[in-house]
């Protein structure tokens, strides 16, 4: 959609408009006119949601921006726009909670094999996937499954299919949060394009780690890869490694469930929420 | 309020211009906002980048993206000098990452340049500190982190441009400053992965420079404490390794 083809793309414009008439000596009852002729005018194209998040936008505290952008991510200017960013939250607090999952078994086991030299930067891994999940929850994500089928080769004799297994994942987080990003900013969304790239980060810092321990040069690339351009794209390829969400999966394994991580899995970590 | 408006763009001026068109609004209101909407534009676009370095509140794209392969080109005097004294800066054990960093620093340098990006300056002043032993891995904590901060900045201001390509690029980059990050921390023995989201304490790009300026960098001058120039130059093929994912996508 071009910047062009509506007048009005996001609640941000009105934003714009409301600093403008801040900063600009009008007549009494101009800016309050306009401001009402704006918001209907939001309203008629996007619904109450966008007037929502308009407002909380405008309010500015850091958790009406939430708010306003969980109502966003459900209702913005264009329907199918707002249908991707509901898929592409609600698949990526899957993913975290996927990482949970996983991580907290492969801690539980780690004692006694090569793995568990690493364990404290696995327990914060975890802890920051968690807080991933819950502030993907607080953003009105919901997991499409929290049941997954797990192939036994990610763990694998001794648990030597741990660290293999973190590239490929953390591999395909990181470009999750990457399509995150672009349609974020499609939709005028630039608080939540933040919050993703503040994830896709340290989801790039897990992989360099994955590599290190797996004795490989850690920091290998000069940009974080986007080679799969949709969501459905990353579910595809996490599905192609065996993993099955809610139904079994291509490779033997088992099924475990989510639930949130026991003190032993974790560790204290610093910024724990977006900003 | 009127801080805000001193960050408008010319992308915000088209988008006033066509806001003000739906609201229809009176001439004389129309004409009063734009005439100061492009007064403000124009300061931001006239300001020289070494004045943009030094405003602490501009956002323009221009200055971003400046400032940007500024601190890349920075980042590659620094590391490309640390590879060369690896013994006597006590480096040596991670060389190999400190060469692929120098790579990626230098791609993002050449895709930042291929975007329109200038440098403000080639010349920087780094003190002598910074290459003793003990030093490089906290002299890198720190600036990784206020690298992913910049790029954290990039990203939100693309986003809000309507630039969701650039906003990207900005997440491509920023994900590989926060491993060099998790790495520099690594070095030091300190858990490398000690946070849940990348930090964004700083909002304002002006903000980065004189971060960076506090810990004693000079920018075409001289900075804080003892030290000497160090002149920007594409690295030596010694000074770098290969590396993968060359380009933003």
């Amino acid at each position: 959609m071009s910047d062009d083809s509506l007048a009005w793309r996001s609640g941000e414009d009105i934003q714009l408009l409301d600093n403008a008439l801040a900063d600009t000596p009008l007549a009494e009852g101009t800016r309050a006119a306009m401001l009402r002729r704006a918001s209907a005018t939001l309203l008629a194209a996007g619904g109450a949601g966008a007037l929502i998040a308009a407002c909380g936008s405008a309010s500015s505290g850091p958790s009406s921006s939430v708010i306003a952008s969980a109502t966003l991510a459900s209702r913005t200017t264009s329907p199918a726009r707002g249908t991707e960013i509901k898929r592409i939250i609600d698949t990526a607090v899957t993913a975290e909670a996927l990482a949970v999952t996983y991580l907290s078994a492969v801690i539980r086991a780690s004692s006694g094999t090569p793995v568990e030299r690493f364990a404290e930067v696995l327990r914060a891994a975890n802890a920051a996937e968690y807080d991933h999940y819950r502030a993907l929850l607080g953003l009105g994500a919901k997991p499409i499954a929290t049941r997954f089928w797990v192939p036994r080769a990610f763990f694998g004799s001794g648990l030597a299919g741990v660290f293999p297994t973190l590239q490929v994942a953390e591999t395909l987080f990181v470009n999750a949060y990457l399509i995150a990003i672009t349609a974020f900013a499609q939709a005028g969304r630039s608080d939540l394009v933040r919050y993703a790239s503040e994830i896709a980060g340290v989801e790039a810092q897990h992989l360099a780690l994955a590599r290190y321990a797996g004795g490989m040069l850690p920091n290998d690339i000069g940009f974080a890869g986007y080679s799969i351009g949709s969501i459905d794209g990353i579910v595809a390829a996490l599905e192609r490694a065996g993993v099955g969400f809610g139904a079994r999966g291509s490779a033997p394994g088992g099924f475990v469930r989510f639930a949130p991580p026991s003190r032993d899995v974790l560790v204290a970590v610093n910024h724990t929420t977006p900003r | 309020m009127s801080g805000q408006i001193a960050n408008i763009t010319p992308d915000d001026t088209r988008r006033l211009e066509r806001v003000l068109d739906d609201v229809g609004a009176d001439g004389m209101t129309r004409r009063v906002l734009l005439r100061r909407a492009a007064v403000t534009t124009a300061l931001a676009c006239a300001a020289a980048p070494g004045v943009a370095l030094a405003r602490a509140t501009s956002t323009s794209l221009t200055e971003i993206v400046d400032t940007a392969v500024t601190a890349e080109a920075l980042a590659v005097t620094y590391l490309t000098g640390l590879v060369r004294a690896a013994s006597a800066a006590g480096v040596g054990r991670f060389v190999e990452v400190l060469r692929a960093a120098n790579a990626a620093e230098y791609d993002h340098y050449r895709a930042l340049e291929r975007l329109g990006a200038k440098p403000v300056t080639t010349r920087f002043w780094v003190p002598d500190a910074f290459f003793e032993p003990g030093e490089p891995f906290k002299v890198l904590e720190t600036a990784e982190t206020l690298f992913v901060d910049a790029y954290l900045i990039a990203a939100t201001a693309f986003a809000a441009a309507g630039k969701a390509d650039l906003a990207r690029y900005a997440g491509e980059i920023g994900a590989v400053e926060a491993q060099h990050l998790a790495l520099a921390r690594l070095a030091q023995d300190k858990l490398p992965d000690d946070r849940a989201f990348q930090a964004y304490a700083i909002s304002d790009i002006g903000g980065i420079v004189a971060a960076l300026q506090r810990a004693g960098i000079g920018f075409g001058k001289r900075g804080q404490g003892r030290g000497r120039f160090h002149e920007f130059s594409p690295p030596p093929a010694a000074a770098l390794t290969a590396i993968t994912g060359r380009v933003p996508m």
